[in-house]
């Protein structure tokens, strides 16, 4: 099984980050941030560094960010091609296929697995408010209270087969872009392509995605540039009306994660962090320019 | 701009519509929990409404659907296509390519779901015959000139920031719903939650009214043309949200700078008071107006 690690371009310019690599096949830049995005000098960098190409990793992109992406593309096409490129973002996949077909080795990325399948995608038996996947619903006895009991019936069987693309089509798709493998940090998900699917998989770890933002919490709101104040820094965060830990790192909020035990793994996707207790929020910095 | 909003009644379809809406948007005849009609005859009786009055409906097909039920969509939105719909709104790109196959071609529309951010993202739902697209709440004016440049060629819509701004993007929020497993104890929406992280507050950090009508402005001197009111299950705040938007819409037709614009909207919306009319998932019916 490979092993990869997750750098920003930040963090893959420290001075630590030979160590912090070791062995690890290292993704260059960041699902969640369109200021943590790889460029051709960082990629080269790496090289450099681990006499390995870096996997250039995208998140979902603005129109600026993605004019950045398409000067990458064009380097890398000429200079590198067949570099591993993890998407998620459909308009990436599209220019790539349209412009640089069968040049780059495609990887769907998390973010774009749960595109297709928003069903598997919170915690385990967790479905729609209302009407729970697992709730039992009384027997339907007679009256008007009875129908109510079969129209909620019927609720439930429409609403929890709601949420995810046939297999059938996610087989199409990756067939029609040439995808080699599928990336999630999901359980669900990955026994879903584990046996329906020849692709390779990739599992992420050791957290696992709750929620991604633009509105930054290390910066103050959305940021039209970023210093990445952010780095490695993972915050706990506590309260009592979740039965789990919520961490904050970046652009996104995750709970716990470990490695799946399958023996369909074939790459283990790590996201270095470094504890960070105590912080104190800076807000409005950018939600509120003209008047704080 | 123009304004749509979704319903969920013939009663709702009436009041909107006669009262400044230019175009209503509705789920499919399913059981659902969603602020969706139960019976076709009620959407038909709405479309054909929609129709006597000069003005435009819109079937929302919003989710992702089973195979199942690929065929009872199909049916059911060309039935409603043949009676006058004028569009449909869509996320699912398996259904959409369905459609195409099936060759049942109409006015689509994209869904914030869809969370397009990009022109190579709208290209991807255009080859698939989208023509209106919902700009998601997070794209910044700074970074929609190409997408709203007339040369791309598509129609926009937009959530109105003052009321809708999700502080998480749509649709990777994956956060249990209250009740749920996990959240047995939440009592509201965990982006809303007072965190601790070591011995500082922490908050999912929310843009402001002023940030948020600054948005507004913005995104109205780059020519959006539709404002968007979500549907939802508590009436007297759709209500509520309809007037706001009907307010802010004719404040943006008076020509105000922005300044002035961001001020009045704040302490208008401020004293609007919308959290007294308790959450949208909440099932508050039509009182009559």
């Amino acid at each position: 099984m490979d092993q990869a690690i997750i750098l920003s371009p930040s963090l893959a310019s420290e001075r630590g980050a030979r160590e912090l690599i070791k062995n690890s096949t290292v993704y260059l830049g960041d699902e969640f941030c369109i200021h943590k995005q790889p460029s051709f000098a960082g990629f080269e960098a790496l090289r450099k560094l681990t006499g390995r190409r870096p996997v250039l990793l995208s998140t979902i992109l603005t129109e600026p960010a993605f004019e950045r992406w398409g000067g990458l593309l064009a380097e890398c096409a000429k200079k590198a091609p067949g570099t591993e490129i993890v998407i998620n973002d459909i308009g990436l996949l599209r220019y790539i296929d349209k412009k640089y077909r069968g040049r780059f080795n495609l990887t769907l990325g998390r973010l774009m697995a749960y595109f297709f399948d928003t069903k598997h995608t919170r915690l385990p038996g967790c479905s729609r408010p209302i009407m729970w996947a697992g709730e039992a619903l009384p027997d339907a006895g007679p009256g008007a209270a009875a129908e109510k009991v079969r129209e909620a019936k019927k609720m439930k069987d429409w609403e929890t087969k709601l949420d995810v693309t046939p297999m059938s089509y996610i087989k199409d798709f990756l067939k029609r872009y040439g995808i080699k493998r599928v990336e999630t940090d999901s359980r669900e998900i990955f026994r879903k392509y584990a046996d329906n699917t020849e692709v390779k998989l990739s599992f992420h770890y050791p957290l696992r995605l709750m929620s991604m933002t633009r509105i930054c919490p290390f910066i103050g709101g959305i940021a039209p540039s970023c210093a990445a104040p952010c780095g490695a820094r993972l915050l706990s965060l506590k309260t009592k009306e979740l039965d789990f830990a919520v961490f904050s790192k970046g652009n996104a909020y995750f709970a716990k994660n470990r490695l799946i035990d399958h023996p369909r793994v074939d790459r283990a996707v790590e996201l270095p962090y470094v504890n960070s207790p105590g912080f104190r929020q800076v807000m409005n910095k950018y939600s509120c320019p003209d008047k704080p | 701009m123009r304004i749509t909003v979704g319903i969920k009644s013939l009663k709702e379809a009436d009041h909107f519509l006669k009262h400044g809406a230019d175009e209503i948007y509705f789920g499919p005849a399913v059981p659902s929990h969603r602020a969706a009609f139960s019976k076709e005859k009620e959407i038909l009786d709405s479309i054909k409404l929609a129709r006597s009055l000069g003005k435009k409906s819109l079937l929302a097909l919003n989710e992702i659907y089973p195979l199942e039920f690929y065929d009872f969509l199909l049916e059911h939105s060309r039935r409603l296509t043949d009676n006058g719909l004028d569009a449909i709104v869509v996320r699912d790109v398996a259904l959409l390519e369905y459609f195409n196959r099936r060759k049942f071609h109409t006015y689509y529309v994209s869904s914030i779901m869809c969370s397009c951010f990009n022109s190579q993202a709208m290209a991807f739902y255009k080859d698939l015959g989208v023509r209106r697209f919902t700009l998601h709440s997070q794209i910044m004016p700074e970074d929609a000139g190409k997408i709203l440049d007339p040369r791309f060629g598509i129609e926009t819509i937009m959530f109105v920031p003052c009321l809708f701004l999700e502080l998480n993007m749509v649709p990777y929020c994956f956060f249990p719903y209250a009740g749920g497993p996990g959240a047995r104890g939440l009592k509201g929406r965990p982006c809303k939650l007072h965190y601790k992280c070591g011995g500082h507050d922490f908050r999912m950090v929310e843009t402001n009214l002023y940030f948020q009508a600054g948005l507004l402005y913005d995104f109205h001197k780059l020519g959006v043309q539709w404002l968007k009111i979500a549907r939802q299950l508590n009436t007297p705040k759709l209500l509520a949200e309809f007037e706001a938007t009907r307010f802010l819409n004719a404040l943006l037709e008076k020509g105000l700078d922005r300044k002035t614009f961001c001020e009045a909207v704040t302490e208008r919306v401020k004293r609007m008071d919308m959290n007294k009319y308790g959450s949208s998932y909440h099932f508050k019916p039509f009182a009559g107006v």
